[in-house]
This record gives structure tokens, sequence and C-alpha cells, in this order.
């Protein structure tokens, strides 16, 4: 019984760790990174440059704004480039934003650690750089740092910027990556009218996420809508097959706990001969004495297995209002792979609710032989068993 | 009087040994109701066998039991639990209680097979564990009683979802001399009282002083079979 409560809260504690990580990770990339749905020009797919702008994108996002669902719409100019400080330069992806309806999309500015949020209007534009790539370009607040892209006609521009703020994102690769400025400047470097080449709009609730691409689709035919699925699709596939793994470690560690319980009740059998040669002595059939062991097994697994899952409903809600700072024990490597050290466990009902009927699967497989073992005696020589 | 058991030519041979071994040779007995009987002889003489096999816990090789007209010796293994459970009653050597249960819950037990109602198990419980001087003991598990007053619990479930007859292997053999006579008492007023037919398997000499009839069993076939007046 102890066994079954210490298996279920150790896998269950794993399971809701795994599961706040991935959902964290998701949650994070989509509000912060991704958004829910984001619109391109077709060919700014495979090329993702200037001229591949979204035309009437400013009308576009003011229309989407008003589609029921839609909780904010962001414009972006999205391209790829060049940072260069005098120490080095780097590939990065250039996205020009409007601060304020980026705050709206993607709380960016809550990233800022360092310096401030496009809040100030100096000689030379603002950028917003990643931790890792300021330490990488040895570059600080108000450091100058190139950027070089293309513009409309892929001719080449570089322009000088300085740096307004440093961010810390979940993931290093994002913050190595991605530089933020003013869109309002890209078209002043290009000398040409504001260009966006990214719509992004984040939703109400995620499970209207399938209507209104649907709907965004159909109204604009040009475009080309994605879905955060589409857009990464290897968050996607964490969503798949999170639960799946879980539900699968949580077998595995059932799979242990079923061995003890097969031994324990074997045990029991074997010390309870004489108990039930008496049984079927005074009537009780082998199949009556084949299904007291199964019930007893299930009961008594049930009672692990509700403390099991009381204890590890306590302690995940618990972590789960605290969080659990893995960075003093080597969780900042986390990070590197894209997941926060800090980690809020969560586990669904659902969860807990096919635990609990694996336990009780587990519980009757395991049960099984020594019932059958106990179908087995004879009752004359069960009952003068030494 | 009413027989109880009538055996036929009763034999039993165990041929699972590396010789086969004949436990049992041409017994036939009648036992009348109410009668109190003690199956006596020394070890390896048939005693269990013998019991074994009119309890319907093991089948005989050749031969009839006949109870209530019906020969248990040809029964289906299935009949044979239905059979047990509404005619026979058994006491063990070890008591063989079920220690999470009650004395009141152990002696219900049977009548909860038996799928009577829970009042009348209830009161019949209470009754019978009076009988055998535990009105005390009601809510009392098995480990915190006596071996004597184990042994009485289980008379008191063999008795109370009143069978045709009660078997009891060596009851007496656990017990002090105190507890032993103690629940022959009890054993020999409920026979009376109730005109509950007894067999005895036993080399209790304290058990045979009190049967009122003592079959002796020597190599499996009977030696002797004796009837005293005890009253």
């Amino acid at each position: 019984m102890v066994a079954i409560a210490l298996g279920l809260t150790g896998g269950n504690f794993i399971s809701a760790t795994y599961m706040g990580l991935m959902n964290q990770t998701i949650e994070e990339s989509i509000e912060k990174q991704l958004s829910h749905i984001q619109l391109h020009d077709p060919d700014f797919i495979a090329d993702r440059e200037i001229r591949n702008r979204i035309p009437d994108a400013r009308l576009i996002a003011d229309e989407i704004r008003s589609i029921p669902g839609v909780l904010s719409v962001a414009e972006r100019t999205s391209l790829d480039g060049m940072a260069a400080s005098p120490h080095l330069t780097a590939g990065v992806r250039i996205t020009g934003i409007i601060p304020e309806r980026e705050i709206e999309t993607t709380r960016f500015n809550e990233q800022i650690v360092e310096g401030t949020y496009f809040t100030e209007e100096g000689r030379l534009p603002s950028v917003v750089i990643g931790r890792e790539l300021a330490e990488e370009l040895q570059s600080n607040v108000g450091s100058r740092i190139v950027l070089t892209f293309q513009d409309t006609e892929g001719d080449l521009i570089h322009a000088s910027f300085r740096v307004e703020g440093i961010f810390q994102a979940t993931a290093t690769a994002f913050e190595k990556g991605t530089v933020f400025i003013r869109s309002d400047d890209i078209s002043e470097i290009i000398g040409n009218e504001q260009i966006f080449t990214e719509i992004a709009l984040l939703l109400q609730q995620e499970d209207l996420l399938e209507d209104i691409s649907e709907t965004l689709r159909q109204q604009y035919p040009d475009l080309t809508v994605r879905t955060w699925k589409e857009l990464a699709p290897d968050l996607e596939f964490v969503v798949e097959i999170t639960e799946k793994s879980l539900l699968m470690i949580t077998a595995i560690i059932l799979l242990g706990v079923a061995f003890g319980i097969l031994n324990t009740i074997l045990m029991s059998v074997l010390e309870r001969t004489r108990e039930l040669g008496m049984l079927m002595s005074v009537g009780m059939k082998r199949i009556q004495v084949f299904f007291m062991v199964i019930l007893e097994t299930v009961l008594l697994s049930l009672t692990g297995g509700v403390a099991g899952l009381t204890a590890s409903f306590l302690l995940i809600s618990f972590l789960q209002q605290r969080g659990m700072d893995l960075s003093s024990i080597g969780g900042e490597a986390l990070r590197d792979f894209g997941f926060s050290p800090f980690i809020y466990p969560e586990l669904d009902a659902i969860f807990y609710l096919k635990v609990t009927a694996m336990v009780v699967a587990f519980a009757i497989l395991a049960a099984i032989y020594p019932a059958r073992k106990a179908t087995k005696l004879e009752p004359a020589d069960a009952v003068r068993h030494e | 009087m009413k027989t109880v058991i009538e055996t036929k030519g009763l034999s039993k041979t165990y041929t699972n040994t590396a010789v086969p071994v004949e436990a049992l040779k041409d017994i036939s007995l009648e036992f009348k109701e109410g009668e109190f009987t003690a199956i006596v002889g020394p070890s390896g003489s048939g005693k269990t066998t013998f019991l074994n096999v009119i309890g319907g816990l093991d089948k005989p090789t050749k031969g009839k039991v006949i109870i209530d007209n019906v020969d248990i010796a040809s029964m289906k293994e299935s009949q044979l639990f239905d059979f047990r459970l509404k005619h026979i009653g058994f006491v063990f050597q070890a008591y063989n209680l079920i220690p999470v249960l009650t004395a009141t819950e152990n002696v219900s037990f049977i009548m909860l097979l038996q799928k009577r109602p829970k009042e009348e198990m209830n009161k019949r419980a209470k009754e019978m564990l009076e009988q055998v001087g535990l009105s005390d003991k009601l809510d009392v598990r098995p480990n915190k009683l006596s071996g004597g007053q184990q042994q009485r619990v289980a008379v008191a479930r063999a008795l109370a979802s009143r069978p045709d007859f009660v078997l009891a292997d060596e009851p007496t053999a656990n017990l002090d001399t105190e507890s032993a006579f103690n629940l022959l008492d009890i054993m020999a007023r409920l026979n009376k009282e109730e005109n509950i037919t007894l067999v005895f398997s036993t080399h209790d000499q304290r058990v045979i002083d009190r049967a009122r009839r003592v079959i002796t069993l020597v190599d499996g076939a009977v030696d002797k079979d004796e009837t005293f007046d005890r009253d």
C-alpha cells in the first residue's frame, strides 16, 4: 500500500513537473514569441525578405481586431539580417514592431532585464537585444550596433542602432538570434511607407484556434494563415507526445509496483492457506475465492492509490502555487533547450482519473496469479496447512 | 431415529504416492440424528480421510456416502461446495477463524454465504455466542481470544447455520485440559439441546470419554464400533 502511494506520488510528481515544463514552454512560446496565429505573404515563408510584405497590413490588422475572440493583433516587420558590433557579427532575425501593439500581444516588455523598452527617442534608433546576443557582441545598454538587411529592391542596407534594452527569454536560442526595433525606423531607413511582413494575433481562448484560423483563411485567401501548431510543429508534437509519454512513465512505475503487489498478495495467499481452506471447506466456491482475492487486491491498491493521488495532488498544488526553482541544481542548462529552470508543476484532472484507472487495472493484473493460486488449493489439505 | 449419514463400502486409495496407500477399506456405517460419535485410532488409521470423505472434501475411490438421500460421492465439485454450505458444519483443529473479523462476524460468515437476511444472521450469531459462553466477546477479534475461546467461536460458527451434522477434526488437540472440558461440555449440551449430530476424529481420551459412540479405525478399516450410555 505504501509502495503504491509512494510510486504514485513519485510518478505524478515527475509527470506534473514534465507537464508543467512543457505547458510553460508552449504558453511562453505562444505568448512571448509566436502568438496564436500569424499571417504572411505566401512568398515570405520561403524568402523572409521585406519585399514579400503584406499589402494593406494595417487595414487587415484593424479588420482582424474586430473579429470576436481575437484578444490582440500586432503588425510586425520580420526579416533576416546581420547584427555587428566592433567585436563580432552575428546572423539575427530582425523584428520590427509597433511597441505598444507588441505589449498587448506578446507582453514582450516584461522580458526586459536591463535598460528600457522603446521609451527613448535618441539620435540613433533603438534596438532591444537578447542577453545572450549582448554577451556575444560584447554590447551593453547604450552600445552601438549595426544592423544589415535587404530593402524592398533587394539591396543591402546598413543602419546604426543604440541598444536601449536587453531582454531575457526562456530559450537561449531566441535570446541569441532575435533583435527588436521599431517598424517605423525600418520604414524611415528604407525610405518607404510602413511595411509589415507579419500579422500576429493572440486569441482569448486556445480552443478558438481552429475556427478563427479558418475564418481568416476564407477572409484573406491571398495570405498564408498559420496557427502556432503549424509555425512550431515541434511544439505541437510535444503537446501530442507529452501526455502519452507521461502515462507511459507512470505505467512503468506502476508495473514495478504491480510486481510488488503480486509478491505481497502471493505471500498473503500463502500465509492465509488455512483460512482459504476453511472458506472453501464451508462452501465458498473457487470462483468466489478468486474474486475475493482480486477484490481485496483492488481495495488495497485503491487505498494506496487514493493516498498516493491525494499526496501527489497536495504536493503538485503546493508547487503549482510556489513554483520550483531548479537553477541552483543545474537547471540553468534547461534554458539551452528552450525550457525555463523555474517550473510550475501541473497535472489535469483527466490525468489523475487515468492514473486511478491504471492503478485498478494493474492491481487486477497483479492479483490474477495469486488469485488463481488460491483457487488451486485443495480445501482438505489447506485447512491443515502448517 | 433418522439416518443422517450412511456410508456403503467406502474405500479410498491414494495413488499419488510411491506406493499406493489404502487409506479406507470397505467402510459401511450409519450415523443417526443426534449421535455424538468419536472416530478414534492411531495416526495413519484413516480418521481424517474418513472425515474428509463424509464431509465432501475428498472423493472415495469406491463406495457411497449418502446424506439426505443423496450420494455425495457422485456429485460434481461445484455441487459439493453448495452441499457443504447447506448441510455440513466444520470445526477444525486450528480453529481457522478469520483474523480481521469479530467473533460475531466470524459466526455470521457462513450464513452470509448462505445469503440469509442480515437481521437473522446477527440474531443467530449472538444467540450462538451466548450458547458457547462468549456473550461478552461479540465484538472481539480472534487475536484477543484464548485458544479455548477461539474454538468456541468456531463451534458457534459451525452450528449457527443449522447444518445436518457437524464434523470436528481433533477439536481439542490444541487446548489445555480446562478449555477442552469446557468445550466438550458445550458441545455435549448443544448436541442434546439442538439435536445436532456430531462426528469427531480424535485420539484425545477426554473426547472419547464423552462420546456416546466410539468407532475405532485401524489401517483404514473399522476395528470396533461401540456405544456407551453417558447419561
